[in-house]
């Protein structure tokens, strides 16, 4: 079926961890970053390379590649404290948690040498051309095309919902390379977001954040070095992160900022039992998420792929999200206010963007044909 | 997974398949030929200080009773009693000794009398299997502090069941005498201690049931057809199935994650893993019995023989409420710097606080 196996944080784990919380800590007290819900949050490049200074970017990149060689559990750690504390990590989110994974696993030797140190060191910033106007939870549909030419493709079409083009520097576009074959005829394009022919326009989300673009390109050429692996093996690729994607804390860590900062002015009151019960019922469930979470980094450290169990990790978490919404609106009933600032204003944020949560990174239909295929596929196989 | 507790796995696996004791429907009379198979083996009763024989195995056990849906006290005598009586320092009797659950109600009170003797009364409520004990053990209230007793067969006895029909007994003691040798000598766990032990235990057989449970809904959306193909292909049926492996996931992690909480975390890890069992409870239990249909709702199937079960374990040792109260009140007694260094505790942070005492498991 699907199980997941129960672990303790190591000594190492824990010595890292108390390394992250004082970094953490300094940063506040220095007012380094202002509170944000995770990777719904703006970006902040100058704390991301501040990050990267401590070794906390790519840590999974080998010391050859010019990483630390740290393990998923290590990352895990180092991200947990990062959401917990609502500091702004968006920027190095993507070359940390995917591309630094995806090139390591299926780039060139060219390609490694290029980008890894590179991610690690905070000096390069990707975003994920994924998503289009017309292809979003069946990707394989995607329509952006690129033709053979002298040296290398051209690329054409749009891509939409590029969270964070608007400052990265390259884009891991999934497009089709050949008619042939659904999948098979996917690759990924490492695109220069500063080559001519490329258009970015921002989307604004429902609360007015700049996190999504529109992305054009107009005959755009990319070199044949920039194919990510081999031309053929996008969709591989693709799939092949997905439990790198959807198990991690971000995604049901979102909102704990703004719960510790409820939970901080309760402890100031006398607090009621129904206060104490939700609470308690919060707590007692994001004990038990953190520990399924945790248990797919060590699978990872183990070198097993879990995208059933991501799935399921992130079906459920992203639901509890949502009721934890729910639960600070009842400690909360207070009329929002996205300018007020502080609790109100970060509340509002969790309010009208919790819908995301379960559509970011696959939607939760998705994940639960996903799952469910899988359930009927071992069941039968008993 | 520890080498004796696979064995434990393996062997009560085979007693409870092969004596046909689960599931057990409503009504079914008392498996003698079970539970003397169980006590033949040395499963009934625990040594707990032997070869480092401990929480995990008392968890196994609990898994194993709630896949199999067996009606018998085996949670209770080697989950519970074993270690209460190993706690207090206090010898088994001969014969079928049972436990009381701390509950709320509970009143057990001892007054000392000369000689080492001492007097009880009091109501213990919830019993499992209460109206068969031989004896009872139980924690008394000895001058405000939590003392174990060992008593005897209990004059007066209401009968009550709970939702699966397994016998949950009142049993009263009114000015009875107790020797010496019955009573702890010194303070044993405490009514809070029990009952954590008791959720956490409850959790597990919960997660056994729903991993059951799971199975049973599987093989029936593969093998019933509507509309002319297997009904798990219908996407509302898929989303029921993945509610339930999700339930049943959620709570066997939850489980396991406390069996290695480290001493100052147990609390914690016992009451999140109660609230986590007992909140998907109804989740699963909903979904469970809509991919079913007519047929899951008679008592000719398995499925109630465990989804009932899963019902009567929502409520004991604990509502969910209770727990998520108890974590709650600990958690805003402002002593902590954060909720996330509790949601991400390990252990020595909170000592000496009220969730982080040092539970003796």
């Amino acid at each position: 079926m699907i199980d997941f196996a129960a672990s303790r944080l190591t000594e190492a784990e824990m010595t890292l961890r108390d390394e992250v919380r004082e970094f953490i800590a300094a940063a506040r007290r220095e007012n380094r970053f202002s509170v944000g819900l995770g990777i719904n949050a703006e970006a902040n490049i100058e704390f991301s390379r501040e990050v990267a200074r401590r070794g906390w970017v790519g840590m999974v990149v080998p010391k050859e590649y010019g990483g630390p060689g740290r393990g998923a559990v290590d990352r895990f750690v180092v991200v947990e404290e990062m959401l917990a504390a609502g500091a702004p990590i968006s920027a190095h989110w993507v070359g940390d948690r995917q591309t630094a994974q995806i090139i390591l696993r299926f780039g060139t030797e060219e390609q490694k040498r290029r980008f890894l140190p590179a991610i690690v060191q905070g000096e390069v910033w990707f975003c994920l051309g994924m998503s289009e106007p017309g292809s979003g939870s069946d990707l394989a549909s995607v329509r952006t095309r690129a033709t053979r030419t002298d040296g290398g493709w051209l690329l054409n079409g749009q891509k939409v919902w590029t969270s964070g083009a608007h400052y990265a520097d390259f884009a891991v576009t999934l497009c089709r390379t050949s008619a042939e074959g659904k999948h098979a005829g996917l690759s990924q394009l490492i695109v220069d977001l500063r080559a001519d022919g490329i258009t970015i326009r921002p989307i604004r989300l429902l609360n007015g954040f700049h996190h999504f673009n529109e992305v054009y390109f107009d005959d755009v050429f990319v070199p044949d070095d920039m194919v990510l692996g081999e031309i053929g093996d996008g969709w591989l690729q693709v799939t092949s992160e997905l439990a790198h994607e959807r198990s991690g804390p971000d995604r049901f860590m979102s909102v704990v900022p703004v719960l510790e900062m409820v939970y901080a002015a309760l402890a100031e009151t006398s607090p009621s039992e129904e206060t104490e019960h939700l609470i308690g019922l919060v707590t007692a469930r994001y004990w038990t998420l953190r520990n399924l979470s945790l248990s797919i980094a060590r699978a990872l450290d183990r070198g097993e792929t879990p995208a059933v169990e991501a799935a399921l990790v992130k079906d459920i978490s992203t639901q509890f999200e949502n009721e934890v919404v729910e639960i600070l609106r009842k400690l909360v009933p207070d009329e929002l206010d996205p300018s007020a600032g502080g609790l109100r204003s970060l509340l509002a944020d969790a309010v009208v963007t919790a819908p995301t949560f379960t559509l970011r990174g696959g939607t939760n239909e998705v994940l639960r044909t996903v799952i469910a295929k899988h359930l009927a596929r071992s069941s039968r196989s008993d | 997974m520890s080498e004796t507790s696979e064995m434990l796995d393996q062997a009560l696996a085979a007693i409870f398949t092969r004596s046909g004791a689960g599931p057990a429907q409503r009504g079914a009379p008392w498996p003698q030929d079970t539970w003397s198979t169980v006590e033949a083996n040395g499963f009934a009763y625990l040594d707990l200080d032997e070869h480092g024989i401990g929480l995990e195995e008392a968890v196994r056990i609990a898994i194993s009773v709630g896949r199999h849906a067996v009606a018998i006290p085996l949670v209770e005598t080697a989950g519970l009693v074993s270690w209460l009586l190993a706690r207090s320092a206090l010898e088994r009797p001969e014969g079928l000794t049972l436990g009381a659950v701390s509950h709320p109600l509970d009143d057990l009170r001892v007054t000392p009398l000369s000689g080492g003797d001492a007097e009880i009364s009091g109501t213990l409520h919830r019993v499992p299997w209460g109206r068969r004990a031989d004896h009872l053990v139980a924690i008394a209230d000895f001058d405000g502090t939590p003392r174990t007793v060992v008593l005897p067969r209990p004059a007066e006895v209401r009968a009550g069941e709970n939702l699966a029909g397994e016998p949950r007994d009142t049993v009263l003691f009114d000015r009875l005498r107790l020797p010496a040798a019955a009573i702890a000598q010194g303070v044993g766990p405490s009514p809070l201690e029990l009952r954590a032990r008791g959720v956490l235990l409850r959790a597990a057989s919960a997660a056994g049931a729903m991993q059951r449970v799971l199975a049973v809904v599987l093989a029936y959306a593969d093998t019933r057809e509507q509309f002319g193909k297997p009904i798990r292909t219908f996407q509302a049926v898929q989303h029921h199935m993945v509610d339930v492996a999700e339930a049943a996931a959620a709570t066997m992690l939850a489980v396991n994650a406390a069996v290695l909480a480290d001493p100052g975390e147990r609390l914690l890890a016992a009451a999140s893993a109660g609230v986590t069992a007992k909140e998907d409870t109804r989740r699963l239990n909903r979904s469970a019995h809509q991919v079913l249909g007519a047929i899951g709702v008679t008592d000719e199937h398995e499925l109630p023989a465990l989804t009932t079960r899963l019902w009567s374990w929502q409520g004991e040792f604990g509502s969910s409420r209770d727990w998520s109260v108890f974590i709650g009140r600990a958690a805003l007694n402002k002593s902590l710097p954060s909720l996330w260094s509790l949601i991400s505790s390990t252990g020595q942070a909170h000592a000496g606080r009220a969730l982080g005492e040092v539970v003796p498991w």
